[in-house]
């Protein structure tokens, strides 16, 4: 499956969140200054018309901006806060592999089939970002991070491209690259374009077509690795963001409380089912389990509670090996001739399961775990929750809560809730 | 910039954007106070009913909207209610819709009268206002739910922007 990098950047990300919750701002210069310095963060393309330059101090360009109509908004964060995290949510619908490279820019691996083009999907992600969030944004396609800017570049200011531009194996590359000025090439410098234009070097495609040995010797491999991406090769590789959850814990306070070391098994093996079923939901693995016990601290019979933490390695989603590790770390801290009344399991270490590195040895039987919890889950799906379970665990037992002839759950479930007339 | 000919009230007063909570997501070892009263209902707390589950369909482009004024009463939209706004739905002719036109935001039931498009007060005392090109208006988004407030809100609200 072909695949590409595509660089989504806001356009004048500050001023569109404004004008997203006020009309009024629409067609009028809108300028966002920064907080303590007064100096302008943030322009509309009507401001940046007028030629005032990102950086200027407010009060320089204040008769400007006045005589215009300019609104001078001060900064609000917390929106744009918001605002970003919506729009990367959104990209986030498109593929996993993401890196919110900053507040209104990321930069994101997409994977085609052949009866689509990278410009589609390009255009479908800027349509429904603008629809969700009211935000416009241009999305520039390429084979590399810094090409996919060049991209970005033309799909901001051509008016043709109108907002899109895949130069991914495109005749026009070349082209593109001449129109870009050195010092506009992402990771040049000020001082590396200096050098560069004192050099004859003035675009993107002349630095493109500079000879290795030059660009080491005057830029350092960093210098060497940037060209080679402009060449197409890619040399930056995405900084995928992790997963915002890091932790991941089920526990229950049991009915009524025990001393029996089985069902404090059968409770640990039931808490790992459930969080590796959540863990699979979301495509992670874990690095770590924490399974803690304890006994009823409000009554007053001898209290003990303790946790242990054991490292998961390789990282897995598998229920059996997490139950297999979980039930040694309980035979680690259990003490008979206690009452326990609660106990649960924490999964740690979060990270995307394809990101896991592959295992060296035992891989085959992984696989075949993997397959087997893909398959219990969509059985568990089809059939309802632990229809099909990995050992070890009864449907009943103190550790269960008891229901018996229960009473309509008033306030915890949607159709049990209470009728008036 | 005001579309002449168009006087426009705006009916709504601040726009606002849902808070997910995270609380499940603490581990209980790490988030338990050492003094204090437990919590019965604690162990519970992920099988609890989410109103923001109830009545959000998509969390990146909901957001929450007060109204103010009365022109909506027709609709069971009151003074004060709060509005879920979706702008993922799709908005077709009926629906009751957050709007801006002629600078302003202002919640309306949309309207297709002979090829002509409405944004509809459902209050006689009301004016209705036609989407035209001077008009400058933008569905914003589709109203897909309105809380109504059957006591007094005591609530401290972010100052409306």
């Amino acid at each position: 499956m072909p695949s590409a990098i595509a660089l989504v950047d806001c356009n004048n990300f500050y001023a569109s969140c404004e004008r997203v919750f006020d009309a009024r701002l629409v067609d009028r210069p809108v300028v966002v200054p920064s907080n303590n310095d007064g100096n302008i963060v943030a322009r509309s393309n009507e401001v940046k018309a007028l030629g005032i330059e990102n950086g200027a101090p407010l009060f320089k360009v204040r008769p400007l901006l006045e005589a215009h109509d300019a609104a001078i908004l001060s900064s609000n964060y917390e929106l744009y806060g918001d605002m970003s995290n919506r729009v990367m949510t959104v990209l986030s619908d498109f593929t996993d592999e993401i890196e919110n490279y900053s507040i209104d820019e990321a930069f994101m691996r997409l994977h085609i089939n052949p009866r689509e083009s990278f410009a589609e999907i390009g255009r479908e992600i800027r349509r429904r970002v603008l629809k969700y969030t009211g935000i416009p944004v241009s999305v520039g396609i390429a084979e590399t991070k810094t090409l996919s800017k060049i991209a970005n570049h033309h799909a901001k200011r051509s008016l043709k491209a109108n907002g899109v531009l895949d130069l991914a194996r495109s005749p026009y590359q070349e082209l593109a690259l001449s129109r870009v000025p050195v010092a506009d090439v992402w990771g040049v410098g000020s001082r590396y374009a200096e050098m560069l234009e004192a050099r004859g070097i003035k675009t993107a495609l002349d630095l493109r077509n500079a000879p290795d040995e030059w660009v080491r010797d005057r830029m350092t491999v960093v210098g060497l690795r940037l060209v080679q991406e402009l060449r197409g090769v890619a040399c930056i590789p995405l900084e995928i963001t992790p997963p915002a959850k890091k932790l991941l814990t089920v526990s229950r306070s049991f009915g009524s409380a025990t001393e029996s070391y089985d069902e404090l098994r059968a409770a640990i093996v039931y808490y790992v089912s459930r969080a590796a079923e959540k863990l699979r939901r979301q495509k992670l693995a874990a690095g770590s389990i924490t399974v803690f016990i304890e006994t009823d601290r409000f009554k007053p019979e001898p209290q003990y509670a303790n946790a242990v933490t054991l490292t998961v390695a390789p990282k897995s989603d598998s229920t059996i090996e997490l139950r297999d590790l979980a039930l040694s770390g309980l035979a680690k801290i259990f003490r008979a001739g206690f009452g326990y009344r609660r106990a649960g399991v924490t999964l740690g270490g979060l990270e995307l399961a394809e990101r896991v590195s592959l295992r060296l040895w035992e891989n085959e039987r992984y696989e075949r775990h993997r397959r087997l919890m893909a398959a219990i889950d969509r059985l568990n799906a089809k059939y309802g929750r632990d229809a099909v379970r990995c050992g070890l665990f009864q449907s009943e037992g103190v550790w269960r809560t008891r229901f018996g002839q229960r009473s309509p759950r008033y306030t915890t479930c949607w159709n049990e809730i209470m009728w008036a007339e | 910039m005001k579309a002449p000919g168009i006087r426009v009230e705006s009916n709504v007063q601040a726009v606002f954007s849902p808070l997910y909570d995270e609380r499940y997501e603490l581990p209980l070892l790490l988030s338990r106070i050492p003094a204090g009263f437990p919590s019965p209902a604690e162990s519970y707390a992920e099988e609890s009913l989410d109103l923001n589950r109830y009545l959000i369909r998509h969390p990146v482009a909901t957001f929450f909207v007060r109204v103010q004024g009365d022109s909506m009463t027709g609709a069971h939209i009151f003074d004060g209610d709060l509005l879920v706004v979706d702008r993922a739905e799709e908005v077709r002719g009926n629906h009751i819709i957050l709007a801006q036109i002629g600078g302003e935001t202002v919640v309306k039931r949309l309207r297709r009268i002979d090829d002509q498009l409405w944004l509809c007060s459902e209050n006689p005392a009301f004016p209705n206002f036609p989407i035209t090109e001077e008009a400058e208006a933008v569905i914003w988004g589709r109203v897909m739910h309105s809380v109504t407030h059957h006591c007094v809100m005591n609530l401290r609200l972010p100052q409306s922007r």
